[in-house]
């Protein structure tokens, strides 16, 4: 059934379009029609391309294309700096959700400043490391989150020499934010 | 003047050109002192003929067909050449036609030559408005010794049982033209002739030939094979179905490019036959950097929020063209097209990570168009 009606989607979807492509000035058919089916987004609307029926079926035996890691397990595809900061905001955000959780886990079940307090006092030369990572994630995705408000409202820095001085830039601040915040007291 | 094996052998304009492996060729064609061989696979004989004659040569001895040669094609250079000779021939830069002679592993003397051909028929101000810079740079030029390169090339044959793998090829770069294209030629011609990939236009605009090189996309046809490192690597596109080799399914990055209904909508009456439909000048600058787009998928593949989505999130191609149709100040369904965008994947899988602009072809701003669809929800 469910078969049946893709199918009857997709013809109905490749008509409209032979008959817009013979007349593109007059088409009349709103485009939600042709946009509301994300579900169907599988519709081989290229057969007029020479893409066979069987298409999925074809897909399914072959191989996908190394991407971050090659054939041999190695790194392939090469990150520019940009797309580095990019899953470095994805990264420090999940750590931040990871942390927050556990602080609530440790807060919910005990006493949570009392635990901190036992750690400083078990391994004090540990304690700068602990803030570090705590502060770096804490600035870098402050200071991604900013730069991605920027982007988003102003669609400024978008050549690829800002994209780069702008990574550059947040690691440099992020390390140096979060170095401070490892060694100092407040 | 003797054309035949002893003059080969002899005529020390030839005596570069190597075809390991099979009797010594008749030329394709001589005139005087000059004569071309075949046996390298940029030469194509049609094209040599079109060449000299331009040069002026009038004497041209075809050869009788050899079915080893008929795949013969022209390089790059040979093509550039031709181009630039009957096209705008004002112009002809001494670095093609060195390249050009270099690809056809003849020596730079034969530059001279062909310069006093043409200058004999009277076509020297035509072609060679550089003749001087050229023989300077034709007497400087020495053959160059054999460098050899390793390339390492993905492979997968879909009738074999055999995992995907990277074979190496080791070749003279030397000996070959300037781009990756070029590199994979001389493969397929003269290594390895079942290695599959797309190709056409040779010259970035068709978009056929783009696949990963040196973990980086790009078209191999505009990608230089830095000749200072000891290897190259090509893969397909990333993230895609492998249909063979290089080759990849690009069925599904084609259905999302039609899904944005990429032409343009008006309401009401089409308009009269030949009337023009009309554009500022300030209208028509805002399609500048979108146009042309020639929907390679570089910047699509290169995506790694693609490759997680690849069916429900467009991508930056496709959406760097549907932006093309909603600044186009021609098009009247604009508010569907922003509203038919609206869509958690189709457009905000978009999380800047501008993998695409740094890898464009053609230099456009995938990314910045992105980025302004998103400008236009808010």
């Amino acid at each position: 059934m469910m078969r049946r009606a893709a199918t009857n989607c997709f013809s109905t979807g490749s008509s409209f379009a032979s008959s817009a492509t013979t007349q593109p000035g007059a088409a009349v058919v709103p485009l939600r029609h042709l946009f509301s089916t994300p579900q169907n987004s599988k519709a081989l609307d290229t057969d007029f391309l020479g893409t066979p029926s069987n298409r999925d079926e074809l897909n399914a035996k072959r191989p996908i294309s190394p991407n971050i890691f090659g054939v041999d397990g190695k790194p392939h595809y090469k990150f520019p700096p940009i797309a580095l900061s990019s899953v470095t905001n994805r990264i420090t955000g999940c750590m931040l959700t990871a942390g927050m959780a556990g602080y609530a886990g440790v807060a919910l079940t005990g006493d949570l400043p009392a635990a901190i307090e036992g750690f400083k006092a078990s391994a004090p030369v540990l304690v700068p490391v602990a803030k570090f990572a705590v502060a770096f994630p804490v600035v870098y995705h402050t200071l991604g989150g900013f730069r991605h408000l920027v982007w988003d409202y102003t669609v400024a820095g978008f050549s690829n020499e800002t994209m780069e001085m702008s990574s550059y830039a947040l690691f440099a601040a992020s390390l140096a934010g979060s170095g401070a915040a490892a060694v100092m007291t407040i | 003047m003797g054309v035949g094996a002893a003059a080969y052998t002899a005529a020390n304009d030839i005596d570069s050109v190597q075809v390991s492996g099979r009797a010594a060729p008749q030329p394709v064609l001589c005139r005087g002192d000059l004569c071309i061989y075949p046996g390298i696979s940029e030469l194509d004989p049609v094209t040599l003929d079109a060449v000299l004659h331009s040069l002026g040569t009038a004497t041209v001895v075809h050869r009788p067909p050899d079915p080893l040669e008929s795949s013969g094609r022209c390089g790059d250079v040979c093509y550039s050449l031709i181009t630039r000779i009957l096209g705008s021939p004002k112009h002809l830069p001494s670095d093609i036609i060195m390249q050009y002679l270099r690809n056809a592993g003849k020596p730079a003397s034969m530059l001279v030559q062909a310069m006093s051909f043409g200058r004999e028929a009277g076509l020297g101000a035509r072609v060679f408005t550089t003749s001087g810079s050229l023989q300077a740079a034709a007497e400087t030029v020495v053959e160059k010794p054999a460098k050899m390169m390793d390339f390492s090339i993905y492979r997968w044959n879909p009738h074999s049982e055999e995992k995907p793998k990277m074979e190496t090829y080791s070749i003279d770069v030397n000996k070959c033209g300037p781009m990756y294209l070029d590199v994979l030629f001389k493969i397929k011609d003269e290594i390895d002739p079942t290695l599959t990939f797309r190709r056409s236009c040779r010259e970035g605009i068709c978009g056929s030939c783009s696949m990963n090189i040196n973990g980086t996309n790009t078209l191999a046809c505009l990608c230089k094979v830095d000749k200072d490192t000891p290897s190259g690597t090509i893969a397909p596109l990333p993230h895609m179905h492998v249909v063979k080799d290089l080759v990849v399914d690009m069925s599904n990055f084609y259905a999302q490019y039609k899904s944005i209904k990429p032409w343009l909508e008006t309401s009401g009456a089409p308009m009269a036959p030949g009337k023009e439909h009309f554009q500022s000048k300030e209208d028509r600058l805002k399609i500048d950097g979108l146009y042309e787009c020639i929907l390679c998928a570089c910047c699509s593949t290169s995506c790694p929020s693609y490759w997680w989505n690849t069916e429900k999130y467009l991508g930056p191609a496709v959406l760097l063209q549907a932006y093309r149709w909603i600044v186009d100040s021609r098009d009247e369904n604009t508010s569907e097209r922003l509203a038919a965008l609206d869509d958690p994947f189709k457009l905000y899988r978009c999380h800047t990570i501008m993998n695409c602009t740094k890898v464009c072809p053609k230099g456009l701003n995938p990314g910045k168009s992105v980025a302004k669809i998103k400008q236009a929800l808010l």
